[in-house]
């Protein structure tokens, strides 16, 4: 996962030279499809095949529209508290061709049994691997927190938090320490349709927040869902749309996952 | 004003030290076998609003997956071996469970 560039941006886009890295660096970025929060819950055994993808909107000039990224993915879980995955990342800036922009290793460590404590802790430690040979590679760590809880007209609910922290590593490396926050609250309807809001927070680094406005924040509505195949499997979905509500951000985006588990 | 970049993790420590507080209520413990690829008992009555350790054994030679999906759990159990799953509090309802392997393999979780 890379932190989002263009809150930065404003920062340092004083010279010609800060403009061209600030352009190579954004041009190598974010990965919107990393909107996706992630469960501290690890099924041991259990293979997975993982596909998330994101689409912007804005202004045709403003430089944020149509930025796609896509993400495919591996996933095993060995032991019963650790899962790992590897993962390609691909995204096609505003105007610009599909590229490969990173491999990510994913590791989630689950801190304990689903249920046994207030809150079921998890936490998660990646490791990107630049595609492209002017970006840094990048780590990115934190912990992920889940909770049922009562919820209203006879449905739980299930709330999810993830709060990372990335370092960009090697010759390309900036000194900043990233934060991205994102929130999950779903109602447990039904198994196959799970209508919840999701939130978004990403600060390029944590030693100079900046103003709320220069950095990414964005809201909207989702649902997911799983069909149970038995004894074939899994299949999950996500599809959400977020608004952006700083100016740092694009006006929308759209942003989905498809999963499919399976045990050999 | 700049701030230190170890505040930020102060915060992530303190939330897993958050997710480590006992639940509170105490648990009760119960039990289910997995034996000749059927739930034993076929229904299992667990106590409305209580919190469950329940232990999922499995008799049999194969491995199985316990599974009950609006509960959001399931559990791999290895053949000759056992596994826990947490459970609630629940509500009083009727709860469908699966053997995920081998998915003919069903039973209930009756919680009044």
């Amino acid at each position: 996962m890379t932190r989002r560039l263009d809150t930065a941006g404003m920062r340092h886009a004083r010279s010609l030279p800060a403009i061209l890295a600030l352009a190579l660096a954004a041009y190598a970025a974010p990965a919107h499809a990393d909107f996706q929060v992630r469960s501290p819950i690890v099924e041991y055994g259990e293979w997975e095949l993982e596909h998330n993808g994101a689409i912007t909107f804005d202004k045709s000039k403003s430089g944020r529209n149509n930025d796609q990224s896509y993400t495919f993915s591996l996933g095993y879980a060995p032991f019963e508290w650790w899962r790992i995955e590897l993962e390609g990342e691909t995204e096609a800036p505003p105007g610009g061709n599909l590229q490969y922009t990173a491999t990510t290793m994913e590791n989630m460590f689950e801190l304990a049994p689903q249920g046994k404590y207030w809150l079921d802790p998890g936490f998660f430690v990646e490791y990107s691997l630049a595609g492209q040979h002017h970006s840094p590679n990048e780590i990115t760590f934190g912990p992920v927190l889940q909770k049922e809880a009562p919820g209203f007209g006879g449905a739980g609910t299930l709330h999810t938090l993830n709060l990372f922290f990335s370092k960009e590593l090697g010759p390309n490396r900036g000194d900043e320490t990233g934060l991205s926050f994102a929130w999950q609250s779903r109602l447990l309807l039904n198994p196959y349709f799970e209508p919840g809001i999701e939130y978004y927070a990403d600060i390029s680094d944590i030693g100079a927040f900046g103003k709320p406005a220069d950095q990414g924040h964005r809201v909207g509505p989702m649902f997911a869902g799983a069909w149970n195949l038995a004894p074939y499997g899994t299949v999950k979905y996500e599809l959400g749309y977020l608004f952006g509500i700083t100016r740092a951000t694009e006006s929308g985006a759209v942003r989905w996952k498809v999963e499919y588990e399976m045990h050999f | 004003m700049r701030r230190r970049p170890t505040s930020g993790l102060g915060l992530g420590a303190l939330l897993l030290l958050l997710a480590t507080l006992p639940a509170a209520a105490q648990d009760r413990e119960a039990s289910l076998t997995f034996r000749n690829h059927a739930f034993d008992p076929p229904e299992l009555s667990l106590p409305a609003g209580a919190r469950i350790k329940l232990t999922v054994k499995n008799a049999d030679a194969t491995p199985a997956e316990f599974e009950c999906t609006e509960l959001r759990r399931e559990k791999v159990v290895p053949a000759k071996g056992q596994g826990i799953v947490y459970l609630g509090p629940l509500k009083a309802g009727s709860y469908e469970c699966f053997d995920d392997f081998h998915p003919e393999t069903r039973g209930k979780i009756i919680v009044k």
